[in-house]
């Protein structure tokens, strides 16, 4: 029981990396209507970016917090920057054209880090105060982990308040269904478009400063999690926050308990539930009925 | 307020609109008939910057619009109520409105706020909470309108509001624009004559793209051979 519900805290852990990340992706998708395929490569550059604070901080205690607060902000700089200065010109243009853009940021951003980081496998210490783990209903478990769980559910917490509650928010809504008409209702759709971009950036970015003291970093782990971004928005239905927020959850349990279980086949079960979905529920969970 | 001035739409290489023009005074209602695919939409959203013209120019109170995106058009104070209703489906009436509330300097004291809006139409009032999407056609177009207005537009780009209707509602809707018409300049596009006829003062008839003839309401209303020639009624 008490081994279940480790595996449980560690998939929810997981499963809010994941949120974090792909709920930038599909809110992107939902308002721009561009599949941003270098979202991945965002969150790489969240990961280095927390990598280069914490050397540059030495082994001062607060360069995690620094680089949480940093990283996700230069990767939403960096982001919004593209986007106004590149990406808006290909809205109008064949998926095609969109698809081949972002895919060759995946390239472009490869690169940089190979160029400033170098081929180097890094990872950070964690920040003390989540050197020890922590008792938690019963169970030991990592306080760090924890830390990612809250986290997550606050982000979530925000975003859900951010999008009903807001004006802003209910603007993006809008603009998900009828990006046109929001612009003829007098909203600065330009504007918009480079915000929800860096916002998606910046969510890409924090999940990366919270992975770097899990994973070591590596070129090219941004095309990893995009599968993984692209497997939640499957499940979670194109464009829909709520949905991302189900399918991160789903696939987080699925991978914990299926590396407890059935470790040999882990890889292939989160491509089944995939397929399953695609089949029984070709729009995922909350995805819009096509008109 | 308002002149388009010799414009050319295409929609990628078909050429829609040839050389239209007209002007909307202020305070006027200019209806804008024609049948199936004349470009009487095309022409609407020429104006308002969405498709907008490869070539001529339009004019909006001194201001050169044809080039300016459409969020900048409406700032400028045109309102655009499209013919499909587009309302955004899966936010509540409320929600609607809030997305297109803007106040603008020029109608101070005078503004439509969303209770103004409300007491236009009480059957908003009635589900400020519905979703847009679960209501019947004739709510749904009186949100589009309810949300245009609370943009406070100085001219209302109205496009085919009574398509669908019942002929109940058409009446209400009728009631409605002529308060509308007091304070908002209106260019209204419509295949119903009786309905459009009803609220104009102006009328431009369209053929293949082409504004072919122009007139006041009442000589429309007269003249039988006019009627007949163009198949309006
Ligand atoms: N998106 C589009 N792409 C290509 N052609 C289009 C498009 N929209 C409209 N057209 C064509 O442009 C012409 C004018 O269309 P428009 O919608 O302006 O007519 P309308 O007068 O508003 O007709 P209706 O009374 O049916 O609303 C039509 O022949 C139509 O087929
Ligand atoms: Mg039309």
């Amino acid at each position: 029981m008490e081994d279940q519900f480790l595996i449980l805290l560690n998939g929810l852990s997981f499963a809010m990396l994941l949120f974090l990340v792909s709920v930038g992706f599909t809110l992107q998708f939902s308002v721009l209507g561009v599949l941003n395929l270098a979202h991945g490569s965002f969150y790489m550059l969240g990961v280095f970016l927390a990598i280069t604070v914490a050397m540059f901080m030495g082994n001062y205690a607060g360069n995690f917090w620094i680089g949480l607060l940093l990283a996700p902000l230069l990767v939403a700089a960096f982001g919004a920057f593209l986007e106004w200065s590149l990406l808006r010109r290909i809205y109008i243009r064949d998926v095609l054209f969109q698809y081949l853009f972002t895919y060759t940021w995946i390239l472009i951003i490869d690169d940089l880090v190979l160029m400033i980081w170098g081929a180097r496998y890094s990872i950070i210490s964690l920040p003390p105060i989540f050197s020890a783990p922590v008792n938690f209903l019963g169970v030991t478990f990592s306080s760090y982990r924890l830390f990612i769980i809250l986290l997550g559910l606050l982000v979530a917490g925000l975003l859900w308040f951010f999008l009903q509650k807001t004006k802003a928010g209910m603007i993006v809504r809008a603009a998900s269904v009828n990006r046109e008409m929001v612009g003829a209702l007098g909203v600065n759709t330009p504007l918009l478009f480079t915000a929800v971009f860096a916002l998606g950036a910046w969510l890409a970015g924090v999940g990366g400063v919270l992975v770097a003291p899990l994973q070591t970093a590596y070129a090219g782990m941004g095309l990893d999690i995009i599968v993984d971004c692209f497997i939640v928005v499957v499940i979670g239905g194109m464009g829909s926050i709520k949905g991302a927020f189900w399918a991160a959850l789903t696939l987080g349990m699925l991978r914990a308990f299926g590396i407890a279980y059935v470790p040999q086949v882990e890889m292939a079960l989160s491509y089944l539930l995939m397929a399953v979905i695609l089949i029984i529920r070709p729009r995922g969970f909350f995805g819009r009925e096509e008109a | 307020m308002l002149k388009v001035d010799t414009i050319n739409t295409y929609y990628g290489s078909s050429h829609i609109l040839q050389d239209v023009s007209l002007t909307v005074n202020q305070g006027e209602v200019v209806a804008l008939l024609g049948r199936n695919g004349v470009g009487k939409t095309t022409t609407m959203r020429s104006i308002m910057g969405l498709t907008p013209p490869r070539s001529g120019e339009v004019y909006y109170c001194g201001h050169k619009i044809n080039t300016l995106p459409p969020y900048r058009i409406n700032r400028l104070g045109i309102g655009y109520v499209p013919e499909d209703r587009q309302v955004f489906p899966d936010l509540t009436v409320e929600e609607n409105l809030l997305v297109a509330q803007r106040s603008r300097n020029s109608k101070k004291g005078e503004e439509w706020t969303r209770e103004k809006v409300y007491e236009l139409f009480p059957e908003l009032a009635k589900m400020p909470n519905r979703l847009a999407g679960r209501m019947s056609g004739g709510e749904q177009q009186m949100l589009t309108i309810a949300r245009t207005l609370v943009g406070n537009p100085d001219l209302l780009l109205l496009d085919e509001p009574s398509e669908g209707l019942a002929p109940k509602v058409v009446l209400n809707l009728l009631d409605v624009l002529k308060v509308i018409k007091k304070s908002i300049s209106i260019l209204l596009a419509e295949q119903n004559a009786v309905f459009a006829l009803s609220l104009a003062d102006r009328c431009y008839i369209m053929e293949k793209g082409k504004t072919v003839y122009e007139a006041a309401a009442e000589e429309i209303r007269e003249n039988k051979d006019i009627q007949k020639k163009y198949l309006i009624f």
